[in-house]
């Protein structure tokens, strides 16, 4: 279990970065409400790989 | 240990004592820089020569392009001797005199009709021309022979990194740099500089979380139990889903 929850880590990671590109993309082609859609979902998919390595409730 | 720099000129900055000064020529000195010198030299042809050379490029930026040249070339002969003096001709002279550079273009820079990916290799070069001017040792010379070493027995390192660690990074730095690609497509200027913006501030986000998940599949440090590591990425993951279902609904409605 622990090595599937690292391996869909690394895939968030791979997966936020394919976002932030999309959303690059999508701003260079003049679309704004995609590119803000894309960086959104990119924050959020990397925030989700780094609470799944270090857990809030863990440091208290 | 005193340093002989310290002696000369007051110039206070510590430095590898494999870059203490040894009489070398100074074809010798741009030799042992040659991994700050030659990125540097293409980043400069690249990105300040090409466009400073273009019809209607002002004087002005045509003498700071020349002088970026000159503190490029020059820094290597004074970072044995006088190293602090070696570095700001280095760093703060080539890339201040790049800088003015473009700024003095202006409107110019923006016309100019390079290959966007003869601009990306430039920033490439720009890249390694930063990370050359990390310490680097001389060929031959061990490291433990420093008269500043603590002797004792070598520190053990606490974990084992995984076998797929250097894999995991490497693919990380690789999807992380294809924003900063993805950046160079865009046309239009302030468009384009916003871009630029968006993906050196997402390439640092993966590459940090990057390195963070690729250091961890070593540790021999346990890990909270599954439940709470998926537990804790719920909210994140569920907001990520709405955004997707959101996203779908709005292909389907459009």
């Amino acid at each position: 279990m622990s090595k599937v929850v690292d391996a869909l880590s690394i895939l968030l990671v791979i997966g936020a970065s394919l976002a932030f590109a999309v959303g690059v993309s999508a701003l260079g082609e003049r679309r704004d409400l995609a590119a803000i859609y894309w960086l959104a979902v990119g924050g959020l998919v990397l925030r989700a790989a780094v609470e799944l390595l270090r857990p809030r409730s863990s440091a208290r | 240990m005193t340093e002989p720099s310290a002696a000369q000129g007051g110039d206070s900055h510590r430095i590898s004592p494999t870059f203490q000064h040894n009489g070398q020529s100074a074809l010798g000195s741009l030799r042992d820089r040659a991994n700050t010198v030659l990125p540097g030299l293409y980043a400069w042809v690249t990105t300040v020569l090409l466009p400073s050379l273009g019809h209607g490029a002002a004087a002005s930026a045509r003498v700071t392009a020349l002088l970026a040249l000159v503190a490029l070339l020059a820094a290597p002969l004074w970072v044995s001797s006088r190293p602090l003096l070696g570095r700001s001709l280095g760093i703060f002279g080539f890339i201040g005199c790049s800088l003015l550079t473009w700024l003095l273009l202006g409107a110019g820079l923006l016309r100019n009709p390079g290959d966007p990916l003869l601009s990306a290799l430039g920033a490439l070069g720009f890249t390694l021309y930063a990370l050359g001017w990390g310490s680097q040792r001389r060929r031959g010379v061990v490291p433990e022979d420093a008269p500043n070493v603590i002797l004792g027995p070598p520190l053990q390192p606490r974990a084992r990194p995984h076998p797929l660690a250097p894999l995991v990074f490497g693919f990380v730095i690789a999807s992380a740099l294809l924003p900063i690609f993805l950046a160079f497509r865009v046309a239009e200027a302030e468009r384009g500089l916003f871009a630029h913006a968006v993906a050196v501030l997402a390439a640092i986000s993966t590459i940090t979380v990057g390195a963070r998940v690729a250091t961890s599949l070593g540790q021999r440090r346990p890990l909270p139990g599954n439940a709470e590591r998926l537990n804790a990425a719920a909210v994140p993951l569920a907001l990520s889903a709405l955004l997707f279902g959101l996203g779908f609904l709005w292909l389907v409605v459009r």
